[in-house]
């Protein structure tokens, strides 16, 4: 899960990571009030999930109040990639001559954290910046990061000895919100020396471990709703992993490995998924039911494709939730399944009683599937992701 | 012969009691592995089966009084942690997590705990290991699993079966199948299931199973190439899933079946072919 801007900061600001004075603002008289609070200089920063916001007309700096407003008259309610932009951060202007690169993020191969750090120096007034060959370790996890570490960084970068002080204390921030906060990935993007301030981070991201919201019910709230389909909540609700996809075979697997092959072998054999769904284990009654109903109600669904094998998850589990779909939607979809592993035959038995059709074979269901789908929609209407 | 596991193998499962613990056990029992204890705790002396297996609070005790010498771990995610690093504090010398979605931070700890002790770990998210005729840890939708000489190592728990499923029909025996498990952070890699197999007897070539773009394939890969005598075959998945594309680094090194049933004509051909050239 992925922090906005104003909620990084926040985070930033209780870790003792200095960080520009400012406020969020959902509202051009808002944000001219918090412009004259911050005398009148400013950065207004669209609050949305996408990266390269600033190209995207997204980041826009003002002078004075009026430019304030006008400025943000235009950035809320702007779309940037299909997002509504709902709120804007309004940071006091800061100007510095030179900016850092910070980051840790996990090392999947490593099983550990990796810090990297370089200087970012401007070329072509600031269209473009040019980075220097980065420091770059890992973190032992049992000792977290040590002090001789962040004075290696301030070295390698060659930074100014009586900023060593605040270095220690904003990269130690940083290592803080990554170990204690569960975090896959914190950056501060730059860390400037501003003119005046000393260092100070002008902006950051932070993404969270799913996985370990559990302990962090708070950070858990911060989740941006705005960013995700509805679709896509209510897959991350069951704990689904879900992709639409832009075909017309909706798609049902349990297991990422048998999901990813699912949507593989319906391109290659020459068909169109509408969506990657993976369930993960199908045990509980009425998880399989959720994932039915989620892959009907995509967009451009003509044919439901489900791909169970059975192991942790039971394939009778997976017929009797289908039952209650086709009992309660009636859909008007055709359904396709191919069940294998545990309880495979019991559930044929028991979906003999409804009409749709079901295979062992992996290759043969899904050869039928797509022409199938093939014989319903228009060939050639869809586009190939890859 | 095999790898990691042989028929004196001693299963200790811990989480016993839960409702999956008790569904993997009688498989495990049922296909012919050594279960010798259970771990619950809370619900020491008590016992699993009518009387046949002793469970206990703890796993250094379970360990003492059985000769376990590798565990399944049940454990709901936001446990394991605990569970996973008292299995390699009681000295149990394997250990395999079936679980999903146990929080990075607590796989890092472990996996550094378990790289200090030497303890092999496989998972989180893995699906066990099984050597046909000699023992099965894990969770394996199979009834029996004839023996052969292919040596599988699998990412994904589904794909296993999927591939056990389709090398059997064809009739291509197994001689362990190993998991390392899906979890971005898990304990044994690639490198050093291959290496194993690379050494056992049993095992006349591979299928590796893995991950389209995915850097700790590519590493083994590039290993492999230089250091695994062994035939691999390779299957890859989540060609719609990545940008990036490790297929062409190796497509001259290793055979590449693009479907399970391409894995299946590779393997019986290359068999065909040895059998004919042999007599």
């Amino acid at each position: 899960m992925r922090l906005n801007e104003y909620q990084t900061k926040q985070l930033y600001m209780r870790y003792g990571i200095p960080v520009p004075r400012g406020r969020v603002a959902s509202s051009s008289r808002e944000v001219q009030q918090i412009t004259e609070e911050l005398g009148g200089q400013v950065v207004i920063k669209a609050q949305v999930l996408v990266h390269g916001r600033g190209k995207l007309g997204g980041i826009r700096v003002a002078r004075s109040t009026q430019e304030a407003e006008k400025h943000s008259m235009h950035i809320l309610g702007k779309l940037l990639h299909k997002l509504p932009v709902h709120k804007v951060l309004v940071d006091e202007l800061i100007s510095f001559e030179v900016q850092y690169y910070v980051s840790i993020a996990i090392d999947q191969t490593a099983g550990q954290p990796r810090l990297t750090a370089y200087t970012l120096v401007n070329v072509n007034n600031g269209n473009g910046v040019f980075q220097n060959d980065p420091v770059e370790f890992l973190i032992d996890p049992l000792f977290g990061l040590l002090e001789f570490q962040i004075r290696d960084i301030a070295l390698h970068l060659d930074l100014p000895r009586e900023h060593w002080g605040q270095f220690k204390q904003a990269i130690q921030g940083l290592w803080n919100v990554y170990w204690e906060c569960d975090a896959i990935k914190v950056e501060s993007n730059p860390l400037v020396i501003s003119d005046d301030n000393g260092l100070i981070v002008l902006d950051g991201e932070v993404e969270l471990d799913d996985k370990a919201l559990f302990r962090h019910l708070e950070l858990a709230e911060m989740r941006d709703l705005m960013s995700e389909d509805s679709i896509q909540k209510e897959a991350r609700k069951y704990g689904f992993n879900f992709v639409p996809l832009n075909g017309n075979i909706g798609t049902v697997s349990n297991g990422a490995g048998l999901a990813m092959a699912t949507v593989d072998t319906i391109q290659l054999f020459g068909g169109y998924p509408a969506n990657y769904l993976d369930t993960g284990p199908c045990r509980t009654p009425g998880l399989a039911a959720l994932a039915f109903k989620l892959a009907l109600n995509v967009p451009d669904v003509s044919i439901l494709f489900v791909n169970i094998f059975g192991g942790i998850s039971n394939c009778l589990q997976v017929a009797q939730d289908l039952i209650q779909v086709v009992d309660e939607m009636e859909p008007a979809t055709p359904i396709v399944l191919r069940l294998s592993g545990e309880g495979a035959e019991e559930a044929q038995l028991l979906l003999s009683t409804i009409n749709v059709e079901i295979f062992n074979n992996f290759e043969k269901a899904i050869r039928h599937v797509i022409k199938k789908a093939n014989m319903i929609s228009e060939v050639g209407s869809y586009e190939r992701v890859h | 012969m095999s790898v990691f596991i042989n028929q004196n193998t001693r299963v200790l499962v811990q989480g016993i009691t839960g409702t999956e613990g008790q569904k993997l056990a009688r498989k495990m029992i049922e296909f012919g592995s050594q279960v010798v204890a259970g771990v619950s705790p809370g619900n020491g002396g008590g016992w699993f089966m009518d009387g046949k297996i002793p469970i206990f609070d703890s796993t250094h005790s379970a360990v003492e009084l059985t000769g376990a010498n590798v565990a399944l771990v049940t454990v709901p995610a936001r446990f394991a942690k605990d569970a996973l690093l008292e299995c390699a504090a009681a000295n149990i010398r394997l250990v395999i997590s079936i679980t999903e979605g146990i929080p990075l931070k607590d796989m890092m700890l472990v996996k550094r705990f378990y790289q200090m002790n030497g303890v092999r770990l496989l998972g989180p998210s893995s699906p066990g290991i099984l050597s046909p005729g000699l023992s099965m840890i894990g969770s394996f939708p199979f009834r029996e699993i004839k023996p052969g000489g292919v040596g599988i190592v699998s990412r994904s728990g589904s794909l296993t079966y999927e591939a056990i499923d389709t090398l059997q029909a064809a009739g291509v025996g197994i001689s362990t199948c190993v998991g390392i498990g899906s979890a971005p952070i898990h304990g044994l890699g690639f490198i050093e299931v291959l290496d194993a197999m690379q050494m056992d007897m049993a095992t006349q070539e591979i299928v590796l199973i893995g991950k389209v773009g995915s850097d700790e394939e590519i590493e083994a890969l590039a290993y492999a190439q230089n250091n695994i005598l062994k035939p691999i075959t390779v299957y890859l998945y989540g060609y719609s899933h990545s940008d990036k594309n490790n297929i062409d680094l190796i497509s001259d090194d290793f055979a590449i079946a693009k479907t399970m049933e391409e894995l299946a004509d590779i393997l019986t051909i290359k068999r065909n072919y040895s059998e004919i050239s042999s007599t």
